[in-house]
């Protein structure tokens, strides 16, 4: 009995390669369901974060509407009753309570104009009616009259005719407020630039200040609560931002917005 | 004594655990299932004859060139059974045919069929192994693996064929030119041990049988 040896070896080396290639295979297949699993996941939790701060949002801008429209409604109204009340005092009193009525009338006039600017920065009232870039306008130049900063605004092409939801245009509406309302709390500009217009299918929004800018490793390391908010509702509406600034540089952030999200 | 037990008695009735597990369960076991049981009424068979002569100083290593053959046929028709990717089946089909020819060629004009096949058997028991490593692969790591019937069967295939291998490759020296008679009997010995750990996995496959896994 002489076998051939050479295949025998052969078999058992093919034995072999075939449990190593069997093994090697199941790992690898084993490695990827795993890492497939993990990044199911990751985006799952995502998903359910981004639900969670939209509820968030959401639920925010109904308490804010509401509180806007009370206090716009309620307080004014009755604020406009006592003024009415007051100018039926008029030549009857004496001089020097006269001179106190106007007094008083003068602080409810503040007061009454107070209470509007509250309710409309809670609830913008135009958003709805008039678009973003109309509301935007409007509150540029209430920044404007202060005299503290001078905001420039450009339209790039007719923006007019570009229609968003109210949800995504509030969200953008207060991306812009927090972004002027940082720049005026802590860059100590002089001048603002708002640049909007249409990147193919997006709309594209340029803020830039001439401020004293920072350092972009203080951004990563740790966010203040208005830049958390800014974010938090570029990617509520799925909108691609990017932040140019560097410490004596000023602060440049252009934001992407998706027109077809908006259908 | 105890070795000569283990061999001639113990392991060859132990085939009777799977098949009389499958038996109160024939009417509703899969085609696949079948197959099996019929290999080892087969494989039960083919052992007591191989005994028989034993007994009678015939020598019966030509039956293990037949049996290779049945085995062969049998466990391929399970495999052709389980898989539906059509590539595979291809693959098998022309298997099926082929391979109990090469091996009638073997016993033919290269092995004497008073030797152990070792050209052929290793060729089978390795194929049987990758495609019951195939199959373990494309369907998957399912969560109620163990609940199948046919996952105990590939279980017991993958326990016996692979190490199998080894000592089918080695089988004509262990026998015929190795004279030491105690690592020839502890390998036999190893042999059967495996065949039942795989007639009880067939057992526990076959056990499983119900209405749902046919």
């Amino acid at each position: 009995m002489i076998d051939n040896v050479y295949l025998l070896v052969f078999y058992g080396m093919l034995l072999l390669f075939m449990i190593i290639a069997a093994f090697l295979l199941f790992y690898i297949r084993n490695q990827n369901m795993v890492w497939k699993q993990r990044r199911e996941l990751q985006e799952t939790q995502i998903i359910q974060q981004k639900e969670l701060l939209n509820a968030v949002i959401d639920s925010q801008e109904i308490e804010r509407k509401r509180i806007g429209q009370d206090l716009h409604d309620e307080i004014g109204g009755t604020l406009s009753a006592i003024k009415l009340m007051l100018n039926s005092l008029k030549n009857k009193l004496n001089e020097q309570q006269e001179e106190v009525l106007t007094d008083a009338k003068e602080l409810i006039d503040k007061m009454i104009v107070d209470v509007r600017h509250i309710s409309h920065d809670l609830s913008p009232p135009g958003l709805a009616v008039f678009g973003l870039f109309t509301t935007i306008e409007a509150f540029v130049n209430l920044i404007n009259n202060t005299g503290q900063i001078k905001i420039v605004i450009e339209h790039e092409s007719d923006l007019e005719e570009v229609e968003l939801p109210e949800k995504n245009s509030l969200a953008l509406f207060r991306v812009l407020t927090q972004l002027v309302d940082n720049t005026i709390k802590h860059a100590n500009a002089t001048e603002i630039k708002m640049l909007f217009g249409i990147r193919e299918t997006d709309l594209s929004i340029v803020y830039q200040d001439n401020g004293k800018g920072f350092d972009m490793e203080v951004l990563n390391k740790r966010s203040g609560i208005g830049m958390q908010n800014i974010q938090s509702r570029l990617q509520m509406i799925n909108a691609i931002y990017q932040i140019e600034t560097s410490a004596g540089n000023g602060f440049k952030v252009a934001i992407n917005y998706p027109l077809q999200s908006a259908e | 004594m105890t070795r000569d037990i283990l061999t001639a008695v113990v392991v060859p009735l132990s085939i009777l655990i799977p098949i009389c597990t499958f038996l109160p369960k024939y009417k509703i076991a899969g085609k696949e299932t079948k197959t099996i049981f019929f290999y080892l009424i087969f494989a039960g068979l083919v052992n007591a004859v191989a005994i028989y002569l034993s007994t009678k100083n015939i020598r019966n290593l030509p039956l293990l060139h037949l049996y290779t053959i049945g085995e062969t046929v049998f466990l391929l028709t399970y495999f052709l059974l389980i898989f539906e990717n059509k590539t595979i089946r291809k693959i098998l089909y022309i298997a099926v045919i082929l391979l109990p020819i090469a091996f009638i060629i073997n016993f033919l004009f290269f092995q004497s069929i008073y030797e152990f096949n070792t050209y052929t058997r290793p060729v089978e028991a390795i194929l049987i192994t990758a495609i019951c490593l195939v199959f373990l692969y494309k369907s998957g790591f399912v969560e109620d693996f163990l609940k199948q019937p046919r996952s105990w069967i590939n279980i017991g295939i993958l326990i016996y064929f692979p190490t199998a291998t080894i000592i089918f490759i080695l089988s004509n020296y262990f026998v015929f030119v190795s004279s030491n008679r105690t690592l020839n009997n502890i390998i036999w010995d190893v042999h059967s041990i495996l065949v039942l750990a795989m007639y009880l996995a067939f057992a526990k496959g076959f056990s499983l049988i119900n209405k749902k896994s046919k």
